[in-house]
C-alpha cells in the first residue's frame, strides 16, 4: 500500500511537472564588423578617430612591439620628437590615456613608456572638437582597450634580439576560469640606444636603457549585469643620459678634472597604478562605470657631480614624485529611439614631492667664476593639487542622416593657481549620402598645467651663482583656454577606400608649453599669453582581404606670443621678442606624413611604412627648421614550424632602413638645450609563439 | 608616506600577478561551458500537485485503480513531451550595438527560458552571462519577448547565443 502510494506519487509529478530539455539550442548573433577603416568620423563623439585595431597593430614593421608613442606617429598630425615625445596639431603634450574607459592621471614625465603596445588589443585615437565626456587633457585621446583572458585564450611569448644590443622579452598570459577572466603581460627590454644620441654615430655613448613593464587586467563577473574589473601596472625605466663628447670646460673644479666623452649621468623612472571599476546596467536601463585610481610615478635623476660643475655649472641630483588618487565615473541613459544622455564626474587629488640638491659655482657680478669650489643649493616642495569635473551631454539623432552631440562641461583645478571654467561643447556629423559624411565641431576647453611638472623653484637663492637665470621672474603657471573648431568631411570612394579631410583651428589663451630648463632633464611649464593653432588633414585608408594601405598628410601651423609665467627659464632677449611677436612653438613640424601597407602573401607577411617630417624648428626664437626627413621601415614575417616547438612566427624588422641620418634638434632654440640625433638603421630579429 | 603607499601598491600589484600565475598554472579542468540543469525539484513539485485532480490523496477510493490510471497516463505524457519538443514561434534577437562589437567578438551567453503551458515566457534567466553587462541586458530584453508554441506541459528550455563579428 504504501510502496504504490510512493509510486503513484512520483508518476503523478512526472505528468505534470515541468519538462526540461536536455538539448541546448544554438543561436548566433552575427554583426559586421564596424566599418572601421584607420580613419573614420564618430557619430558617437563627433570627433576624428583614428582606429588601430589588432591587426593593424600587427601589420605595423614591429607588430605588438612597437612602442606606443610610435604607434601614435602612424596618425595624422602627430609629431615625433626627441626623449620619446609626440605632438598632436600642435600641443605640446595635452594627451589623455584612457584604458578600457579610464583616464589615468598624469605622471611625471620622463623619456620612457609607461604604458605597453602588446597589451593593446585596440587603440582609438580621438582629436577634434571631442564632446563633454572628453576634457582637461584634450590635444588628442589615446583609448586604449586591453586584451582579456577571453580574447588571448592561453599565452603568448615573444623575444627580440637585434641592433643596438636588443634584448626585449615578452610574455602574455590570459584565460578565464568561471567568472574570471585575467590577462598579465609582462616585458622586459634592454638595448644600448635608450634615447636619442648627441651625435650622428651608428653606437650611442653613454645611452644604456633597461626597461621593465607588468600590466595585469582582471575582470569578474559578478552577475549578468554587473561586472568588476582591476588593472594593475607598474613600469621601471633607467636611463643613461648620452654624452656630448668634445665640450670644453666651462669652469673650473677644485682638485678635479672631466672629459664629455665620459660622464655618468643617469635618469630612473617608475610609474605604479591601480584602476578597480564596477561597470554595468541597472534595473532603470542606466549604463554605469565607477572607477577608482590610483598612480604613483617618480623620478630621480643623478649628475655626474664633477662633470656637470665643469661643464655646465651646476651639479643636480633629482628626485620627483606624484602620488594621485581619485575617482571617475560615467553614466549613460537611452532616453528614448532619438536621445541618449550621458554624464559623470571626475575628481582627483595629486601630491607632488620634489626635492633636488644643488651645487653651483658663485659668481661675481659680472659673471666670472670666483671659487673653485662649488656650493650647495637645497630646494624642497610639496604641493597637493586637485583636480574636479562634471559633464553631461546628449547624442541626438536629430534625422536619420543628422546626429548632434551637444552639452558641457565644468573643470575645477586647485593647484598653485586656482581656476575653473564652464565649457560648452557641440559636434554634428550628417550623412551627406551612404558614402559620404560631413561633421563640425565646437568645444571650448579647460587644460589645467600638468602640476607633476611645475618646479617649485626660489631663483633669488640662485642670484650670482652659475645657475642664475637672467630673469628670476617667475609668474604661477596657468590652465590653459582653447576655443577650438573642427570641420571634416569622410568620404568611402570604394568599399574598400575610404578618404578623409579634416581641418582646424585653435584660439588660445594662456597656450601651455613645456621648456627644458638647463640641465635639468624635467621639462618645466609656461604660459605664452596668446597662441593660435591650426592645420588640414588628409586621410586615405585602403582594405581589401590580405592587403591594406594608409596615406596621412598634415599641415599644420602653431604659434605663441608673449611669455607670462615660467618667465626664469627664458633668456631676456627670448622674453623681449616674443612680448611682441609671434613666435612658432619649437615641437612643431609644418608637413608630416605617414604611408605604410602590408601584404600577406603566401603565408609570408610584408610590411612597410615610412614617415615624413619637416623638421622642428630652431634657432632664435624658432625662426628656422632642422633639415627634413624621411623614414622607411620595414619587416617580413612569416610563421615556421618547428619539430619541437610548433608553430613560431619569425619577424626581421628593418627600422630606418635607407639609414638616413637626421637630427631633430641641432641644440638650439627655444627650449632645446642639446643636439638630438634620431636611430640609425637597426634591424631586429622577434621570435614569437601562441599557445 | 609615499614611500608605504608606493610599497603597499607594488606588493598588491605582485600579489594579484602571482594569483594570475596562480590560476594559469593550476591544473585545468576542462568544465562544459553549458552546463544543462536537468533536476527536478521534487518537494516544490508535491505542493504545487496537492490539489492535483489527477491525484487526489483525500478522494482514494480505488488505490490500485489509481495508481493504474495514473502509471499509464504518466508513461503517455511523458512520452508525448519528449516527443513534442517546444519550438519558438516568435524569437527575436538583439542586434550588437556599434560600439559593443569588439567586445562582443567571440562571446556567448547560455540563458534559460521557463515556458509556460500556453507558450509563453513566464521567466528567462541568464545561467551563464557573457562578459559585458550591457550585451547582457539587451540579450535579456529580447528573450523576454520570446513566444512558444503551446503544450500540454510547462517546460524549460536552454539556449547558447554566439556572439559572432566577422
Amino acid at each position: 500500500m504504501k510502496k504504490s502510494l510512493i509510486l503513484a506519487l512520483f508518476f503523478g509529478f512526472l505528468t505534470n511537472t515541468a519538462f526540461a530539455s536536455n538539448e541546448v539550442w544554438n543561436y548566433e548573433i552575427t554583426a559586421k564588423k564596424l566599418d572601421n577603416s584607420r580613419n573614420n568620423l564618430s557619430p558617437k563623439t563627433g570627433s576624428s578617430s583614428f582606429s588601430f585595431d589588432q591587426k593593424d597593430i600587427e601589420n605595423l614593421p614591429q607588430g605588438e612591439a612597437t612602442p606606443l608613442n610610435q604607434l601614435l606617429l602612424r596618425a595624422p598630425s602627430v609629431v615625433t620628437n626627441s626623449q620619446n615625445q609626440v605632438h598632436v596639431r600642435g600641443d605640446h603634450s595635452n594627451l589623455q590615456y584612457r584604458i578600457n574607459d579610464v583616464m589615468l592621471p598624469e605622471g611625471v614625465n620622463g623619456f620612457g613608456q609607461s604604458l605597453d603596445t602588446h597589451f593593446a588589443k585596440s587603440v582609438d585615437f580621438l582629436t577634434g572638437a571631442m564632446p563633454a565626456q572628453y576634457g582637461l587633457r584634450t590635444a588628442g585621446v589615446v583609448d586604449i582597450k586591453t586584451k582579456s583572458g577571453a580574447s588571448l585564450k592561453g599565452g603568448r611569448s615573444e623575444v627580440t634580439v637585434g641592433g643596438n644590443n636588443m634584448l626585449r622579452l615578452n610574455q602574455q598570459l590570459g584565460g578565464a576560469k568561471g567568472n574570471l577572466d585575467y590577462y598579465v603581460n609582462t616585458t622586459y627590454m634592454q638595448n644600448s640606444r635608450g634615447i636619442e644620441s648627441t651625435t650622428a654615430a651608428r653606437n650611442s655613448n653613454h645611452n644604456d636603457t633597461s626597461q621593465d613593464n607588468v600590466f595585469g587586467y582582471f575582470s569578474y563577473i559578478i552577475d549578468a549585469s554587473k561586472r568588476l574589473s582591476f588593472i594593475v601596472s607598474n613600469a621601471t625605466n633607467r636611463f643613461e643620459i648620452p654624452n656630448n663628447p668634445n665640450q670644453e670646460a666651462a669652469y673650473s673644479l677644485t682638485n678635479a678634472t672631466s672629459d664629455s666623452n665620459y660622464l655618468n649621468q643617469k635618469q630612473k623612472e617608475s610609474s605604479r597604478f591601480a584602476v578597480a571599476s564596477l561597470q554595468g546596467v541597472s534595473d532603470s536601463d542606466v549604463d554605469y562605470q565607477i572607477s577608482l585610481f590610483t598612480r604613483y610615478s617618480d623620478l630621480q635623476f643623478n649628475p655626474d657631480h664633477d662633470g656637470d660643475l665643469i661643464f655646465n655649472g651646476i651639479a643636480s641630483s633629482l628626485d620627483r614624485s606624484s602620488f594621485a588618487n581619485g575617482i571617475q565615473s560615467d553614466f549613460s541613459y537611452e532616453l528614448n529611439n532619438k536621445n541618449t544622455l550621458r554624464t559623470g564626474f571626475y575628481a582627483s587629488n595629486d601630491e607632488v614631492k620634489s626635492y633636488s640638491e644643488n651645487w653651483v659655482f658663485d659668481l661675481d657680478d659680472a659673471g666670472n667664476q670666483i671659487s673653485t669650489d662649488a656650493s650647495r643649493i637645497d630646494e624642497k616642495g610639496i604641493k597637493n593639487s586637485q583636480l574636479y569635473s562634471a559633464y553631461l551631454q546628449n547624442e541626438w539623432k536629430a534625422t536619420d542622416k543628422l546626429t548632434i552631440n551637444y552639452g558641457g562641461r565644468f573643470d575645477m583645478s586647485r593647484s598653485y593657481v586656482n581656476e575653473w571654467q564652464l565649457s560648452p561643447r557641440f559636434g554634428a556629423v550628417y550623412d551627406l549620402s551612404k558614402a559620404t559624411k560631413i561633421h563640425a565641431g565646437y568645444s571650448r576647453y579647460f587644460t589645467p598645467p600638468p602640476t607633476s611638472a611645475i618646479s617649485e623653484t626660489t631663483r633669488s637663492k640662485f642670484a650670482n651663482t652659475s645657475n642664475a637665470s637672467e630673469s628670476e621672474k617667475n609668474n604661477k603657471v596657468k590652465a590653459e583656454r582653447t576655443h577650438y573648431f573642427d570641420l571634416g568631411i569622410s568620404h568611402k570612394a570604394t568599399k574598400n577606400l575610404t578618404l578623409a579631410l579634416d581641418g582646424y583651428y585653435k584660439q588660445v589663451k594662456n597656450l601651455l608649453d613645456e621648456h627644458q630648463f638647463g640641465n635639468s632633464l624635467i621639462y618645466t611649464p609656461f604660459n605664452y599669453q596668446r597662441g593660435k593653432a591650426y592645420g588640414l588633414e588628409f586621410k586615405a585608408d585602403y582594405q581589401e582581404n590580405d592587403f591594406g594601405a594608409y596615406l596621412n598628410l598634415a599641415t599644420q601651423r602653431a604659434y605663441g606670443k608673449n611669455i607670462v609665467s615660467g618667465q626664469y627659464i627664458h633668456d631676456s632677449e627670448e622674453l623681449s621678442y616674443i612680448a611682441d611677436n609671434y613666435v612658432t612653438l619649437d615641437h612643431v613640424q609644418n608637413y608630416t606624413a605617414s604611408i605604410g601597407s602590408s601584404y600577406v602573401l603566401q603565408g609570408i607577411k610584408l610590411s612597410a611604412d615610412a614617415l615624413f617630417g619637416s623638421g622642428l624648428r630652431t634657432g632664435d626664437n624658432n625662426k628656422n627648421t632642422m633639415p627634413s626627413y624621411w623614414t622607411i621601415n620595414a619587416s617580413v614575417a612569416r610563421d615556421f614550424v618547428i619539430p619541437a616547438a610548433g608553430k613560431i612566427n619569425m619577424r626581421l624588422s628593418m627600422l630606418n632602413l635607407l639609414d638616413e641620418v637626421y637630427q631633430y634638434s641641432n641644440g638650439s632654440g627655444i627650449g632645446i638645450s642639446a643636439s638630438q640625433f634620431a636611430q640609425r638603421r637597426t634591424i631586429y630579429l622577434i621570435a614569437s609563439k601562441s599557445f | 608616506m609615499n614611500n608605504l603607499c608606493s610599497f603597499l601598491l607594488a606588493s598588491l600589484i605582485h600579489a594579484l600577478l602571482f594569483a594570475a600565475l596562480f590560476f594559469s598554472f593550476a591544473k585545468e579542468t576542462k568544465i562544459p561551458s553549458v552546463s544543462v540543469i536537468n533536476i527536478i525539484n521534487y518537494n516544490q513539485v508535491a505542493q504545487e500537485k496537492k490539489s492535483s485532480k489527477h491525484y487526489d490523496l483525500k478522494q482514494q477510493k480505488n488505490q490500485k485503480e489509481t495508481f493504474l490510471h495514473f502509471h499509464e497516463k504518466s508513461a503517455q505524457d511523458l512520452h508525448d513531451a519528449v516527443s513534442k519538443k517546444v519550438e519558438p514561434i516568435y524569437n527575436p534577437l538583439p542586434q550588437i550595438p556599434d560600439d559593443l562589437r569588439q567586445e562582443a567578438f567571440e562571446s556567448s551567453a547560455v540563458a534559460r527560458f521557463y515556458i509556460a503551458s500556453d507558450g509563453k515566457v513566464s521567466k528567462v534567466d541568464l545561467i551563464k552571462p557573457c562578459a559585458n553587462p550591457r550585451l547582457n541586458y539587451l540579450l535579456l530584453k529580447s528573450l523576454k519577448n520570446w513566444k512558444f508554441a503551446s503544450s500540454s506541459i510547462d517546460s524549460t528550455q536552454e539556449i547558447r547565443v554566439n556572439f559572432s563579428v566577422q
